[in-house]
């Protein structure tokens, strides 16, 4: 479902070359649970962001469900990312004037999906995501754990085909983040492909493959754990 | 997206930072309301100065000594001739035709009057009868110039109102003799105090027989001669008669400057649109400041908001949705303070007429629309500088900085 070959992420500091993804292949099949781990500024977010269409390769080639996306106009990207991708981050990235549904429902609003849709789709997250008592709260006035639930909701609202998480347990507690990886692990089971960068081995050890990156290449890759 | 959520959407973000919505509102409505409120009080002046020709009567025909428009080029002018005067015989002349309804010579000056001791130095008016209809004078009491042949110099004279009550306080005054130059004159009249035309304060005016104003003054010429026409169609026709009566008597040369009421407030009229138009045009310079406003405070914005930005555009907004959604922010907020820039101009302009009642202060039509339309293009032309900046964020740099 996705393909890369050869893609390369340079950055250029000072003059200076930086290789944060240096000639990376990865294919990843639909429904997998994929973890990667690596040292600090080995590129793991590089490569997530790649593989989320918010940054483009210097060379190599992106295939994503059989289309190259390497070279699509903004507003092709934009749709894509809207259609295909679900993104969730470390700290949160909600909006804090909105209430939780609203942010839940931004992508759909973006996307142009009439009210009522949004109001039905927003519903059932927030019930299946254990938000219940708290649609019309405020980001500060939920907890870390309840925020991530947001957002993952908010990801996940457009049925993508691809769950990108940026180490979404860096900010919270143990018991929480246990929660937060329950509950992808849970979409999951039922078909969406997840990618998990973490720095947590006893996450990232939970998932069905694990890629471990080093100065920008791919230096272990475990299928099947 | 929808353009209702557009604007749900940007009503959030405006609502979310009250102080940076209100200032741009104040300077948005403030803007529109000097717009609406200049233009209206220009308007209010234009509209009381053709009121007042109204009032003087339209079908008046003005007569004065001299071609105003051709006085350079004339042989005459150049040989140092000063122009030949009107006398009471060209007037006498000129009330005799058919467009002709009603004739008044006018001779003006200033003299001292006194009575009993008490003087004051007045404008003085010599003319006829007829004055008091061409004029639309009021008679206070008393009795006007009498009707007789105007070369009469009889001594009488019609004090104005305030004249009157400088001179005799609440004293009876009619039929007490005034000494006005160095005539004794019986006063046989007392002028209404609101008649006020233009050019003239008749509060002040002591008005006596033309004649008898000529020999107070010492003169054979008249100051001018107002001619009223039969109808207003008779205007044309009663103008070749004043041309052809006058160049007739003046051996051939028509030396005289014919005046419509017509002429004269066309030529306020245009006077006036333009001092609006230029008041209008300097309060919009005000709408301007508030477009750079705009600008700043929205350039602040999108630095403010570059996280939201960053993360919109990971959640599927394209560049150019990042753009309408920041332009019609600003449209709206221009809009909102363009109705409450409108409100604020009718009602200075309700205001301004409750003080001045004479001047009906109304906003014309296209200064609101003009007032309204600018502040929109303000909004819209000054949003899309800070809207592009915020369209072409990187989006890991911009959810980076959160
Ligand atoms: N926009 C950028 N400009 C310049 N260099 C960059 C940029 N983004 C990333 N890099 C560099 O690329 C390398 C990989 O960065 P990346 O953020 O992918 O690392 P990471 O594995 O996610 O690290 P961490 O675990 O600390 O999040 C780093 O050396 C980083 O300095
Ligand atoms: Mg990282």
């Amino acid at each position: 479902m996705i393909e890369l070959r050869e893609v390369s992420r340079i950055f250029s500091v000072g003059g200076q070359e930086v290789r944060a993804m240096d000639r990376i292949s990865l294919a990843i099949e639909p429904g997998e649970y994929l973890s990667i781990m690596g040292p600090s500024g080995s590129g793991k977010s590089t490569l997530l962001n790649i593989l989320g269409l918010l940054d483009t390769p210097n060379s190599g080639s992106y295939l994503l469900e059989g289309q190259d996306v390497t070279s699509l106009s903004d507003r092709q990207l934009a749709a894509t990312r809207s259609r295909k991708i679900g993104f969730i981050f470390q700290f949160f990235h909600l909006i804090p004037r909105l209430t939780a549904r609203q942010n839940i429902e931004l992508p759909l609003l973006l996307a142009g999906v009439p009210r009522r849709q949004r109001l039905e789709r927003s519903s059932r997250l927030i019930e299946a995501f254990g938000l219940a008592d708290r649609p019309h709260h405020r980001p500060d006035e939920l907890s870390g754990g309840q925020r991530q639930r947001v957002a993952i909701a908010r990801a996940v609202i457009n049925e993508p085909a691809v769950l990108l998480a940026d180490e979404p347990t860096g900010n919270l507690d143990r018991s929480s983040g246990a929660g937060i990886v329950e509950l992808m692990e849970d979409l999951n089971h039922r078909g969406l492909t997840l990618v998990v960068v973490t720095h947590d081995p006893e996450i990232g050890e939970r998932a069905g493959r694990q890629i471990r990156v080093v100065d920008g290449r791919i230096v272990h890759d475990s299928p099947g754990g | 997206m929808r353009p209702l959520d557009v604007i749900a959407f940007s009503l959030t973000s405006l609502g979310s930072n009250r102080v940076r919505t209100l200032l741009m509102l104040l300077a948005m409505s403030i803007g529109v309301a000097a717009v609406v409120l200049l233009t209206g009080i220009g308007n209010g002046a234009r509209l009381y100065i053709v009121d007042q020709f109204a009032s003087l009567g339209t079908n008046l025909v003005i007569v004065i000594p001299g071609r105003a428009e051709t006085a350079a080029n004339t042989p005459a002018t150049l040989v140092g001739e000063t122009p030949r005067d009107l006398t009471l015989d060209d007037a006498q002349a000129l009330s005799r035709g058919e467009p002709v309804r009603r004739m008044a010579p006018i001779n003006i000056g200033e003299l001292s009057i006194s009575w009993r001791g008490r003087e004051r130095q007045v404008p003085l008016l010599g003319s006829t009868a007829s004055l008091l209809e061409i004029h639309h004078l009021r008679l206070e009491r008393g009795s006007f110039l009498p009707e007789e042949d105007m070369e009469i110099a009889r001594p009488v004279c019609v004090l104005g109102a305030k004249v009157y009550r400088e001179l005799f306080g609440r004293e009876n005054a009619l039929g007490e003799l005034v000494r006005l130059g160095g005539f004794r004159c019986r006063v046989i009249g007392v002028l209404g105090s609101e008649g006020r035309s233009l050019g003239m304060d008749t509060e002040e005016l002591v008005v006596v027989p033309v004649a008898f104003a000529q020999m107070l003054l010492n003169t054979e010429g008249l100051f001018r001669i107002l001619v009223e026409a039969r109808d207003p169609a008779a205007i044309a026709r009663l103008k070749t008669h004043i041309g052809v009566t006058i160049s007739k008597r003046h051996h051939g040369e028509e030396d005289v400057t014919i005046i419509t009421q017509d002429s004269v407030l066309a030529t306020f009229d245009k006077i006036f649109k333009v001092l609006t138009l230029t008041v209008a045009g300097i309060a919009a310079i005000s709408l301007v400041v508030a477009g750079i406003l705009i600008m700043n405070v929205m350039l602040m914005a999108v630095a403010q908001r570059t996280g939201e930005i960053g993360l919109c555009k990971a959640l599927g907004a394209s560049q150019l949705q990042i753009m309408v959604l920041l332009v019609s922010e600003a449209l709206l907020l221009s809009a909102i303070g363009g109705l409450l820039g409108l409100g604020l101009g009718f009602g200075g302009a309700w205001a301004a007429v409750q003080f001045y009642p004479d001047l009906q202060a109304a906003p014309p039509p296209w200064a609101i629309a003009a007032a309204f339309s600018t502040a929109l293009t303000t909004g819209f032309v000054f949003s899309l500088l800070p809207a592009r900046r915020a369209a072409r964020l990187d989006p890991i740099q911009a959810l980076a900085r959160h």
